[in-house]
């Protein structure tokens, strides 16, 4: 007859991995990122955005002149801001928990901003609402 | 609407303000033009620098109190709150980092949608003022929205100051990020759906974005090209969306616009001195008549 149980052994090992995570949970897991977030990755991804961001900036003193003209880049400035970030936020919006509560959420947002375009009240009021919404069991 | 060159919405009241605050201090030019190269003592320059960006600091703190918050709820600790502040350094995309970096996105769509959020940068450094040597670097790096907001146009402030209003700037976001990243690892970690600023954030500068240079067409474009890259391609919709609005918004003629003028639109910047922050009416001693371009 055996000395060990293997049911036990499962249990212990079980027992100790349902405290590891237990402790993870408690805190924010390696490198101070939330669980399952490679810290490699995230260096890799947060070097990139900043990058392109710096080098945006510097376009006019590295390249003067010459794109001041474009017909393009004149184009660009009036057509893009609105698109982008109207894709970004509906993009963004049917990516939440709840995308129904998140679309109704966001039509107040834009009702709020386009009324007293104040961005610190529009951010209030919509994630309000989504969260209440959501809390209220919207999907 | 009309579309103006070059225009930028907020701080007039703040830019004019500088120009008579700078003629006070003993610039022997013309009273409208604010002393050169010269400056003042550091001290003088700190103040003026103060004078200049205090309402925009203001008007940061509430949304960096919001970063700070949503880095602690999304399980971050503390301290990538100024990281992210400081290796990025755009508010926006600092939002949408958060969510890259949880919802473990590649780095290409990393690198395309910070090309995309902060693409209007590219702007910036036409009208800023510019800084020689290494402070120039620092200059570069720091110009965001606020600094751009503030300055553009006014190439005359000393360069000491122009680096000492950028520092002021991400001073006033990276502390109270910090502030509300230490407090929302407090708060019950069950503020569920608190990451609906970021689709809010979008949808306010969305909104602020057509008043200055929208049109109909464009909104019906961008919802369409992202309904469609969601129901084909659910993987790489957001990429697959963006590229199709710009590979068509751009095809001259497409979108109804009425100038060729390019636009210089401010987009990130919150209600910064005016009546609903409550300042104290400070900057009310603009100068009056004085015209900006």
């Amino acid at each position: 007859m055996s000395t060990v149980n293997p049911a036990q052994v499962f249990e212990a090992g079980h027992d100790f991995s349902v405290q590891l995570l237990a402790g993870s949970e408690a805190h924010p897991g390696r490198f101070g990122l939330p669980e399952g977030v490679d810290f490699g990755h995230t260096v890799a991804l947060l070097a990139i955005i900043g990058a392109i961001t710096v080098g945006l900036r510097a376009v006019p003193y590295v390249a003067a002149g010459a794109w001041k003209d474009s017909a393009l880049l004149a184009r660009a400035s009036i057509v893009l801001p609105v698109g982008l970030m109207s894709v970004l936020a509906l993009r963004s919006s049917l990516q939440m928990g709840a995308p129904a509560a998140a679309i109704v959420a966001l039509a107040l947002t834009i009702a709020v901003q386009w009324w007293r375009r104040s961005m610190m009240l529009s951010l209030v009021v919509g994630t309000g609402v989504y969260m209440g919404l959501v809390a209220l069991g919207v999907g | 609407m009309p579309h103006t060159p070059m225009r930028h919405d907020v701080a007039h009241p703040a830019a004019s303000l500088g120009n008579s605050a700078n003629s006070d201090s003993g610039s022997p030019g013309e009273s409208e033009t604010p002393t050169g190269a010269g400056g003042g003592t550091f001290l003088e320059d700190a103040k003026l620098s103060f004078r200049l960006m205090g309402p925009m600091m203001l008007g940061l703190v509430p949304l960096g109190l919001a970063f700070g918050v949503l880095v602690t709820q999304s399980g971050f600790s503390w301290y990538w709150a100024p990281i992210l502040s400081c290796v990025i350094y755009a508010g926006s995309m600092e939002f949408v980092a958060l969510g890259l970096i949880t919802s473990g996105a590649g780095l290409i769509t990393g690198a395309v949608t910070a090309l995309v959020v902060n693409f209007r940068h590219i702007f910036y450094g036409l009208t800023h003022p510019r800084v020689s040597g290494a402070q120039g670097l620092y200059a570069v790096y720091s110009l965001t929205d606020e600094a751009y907001a503030v300055m553009a146009g006014k190439k005359d402030l000393p360069e000491r100051v122009i680096v000492l209003m950028h520092f002021l700037v991400q001073l006033a976001w990276i502390v109270p990020g910090v502030v509300g990243a230490v407090v929302g690892a407090k708060l019950p970690a069950d503020l569920t759906g608190i990451d609906f600023v970021m689709p809010a954030l979008f949808a306010a500068l969305a909104t602020e974005a057509y008043r200055n240079s929208g049109t109909p067409r464009m909104v019906v474009l961008a919802l369409a090209a992202t309904a469609i890259a969601t129901a084909l391609l659910p993987d790489y919709a957001l990429i697959v969306a963006l590229c199709l609005y710009a590979g068509i918004a751009l095809i001259p003629g497409t979108m109804g616009i009425r100038t060729n003028q390019p636009v210089i639109v401010v987009d990130q910047e919150p209600d910064t001195g005016d009546a609903a922050l409550g300042l104290p009416a400070n900057t009310g001693d603009s100068v009056s008549g004085q015209e900006q371009a």
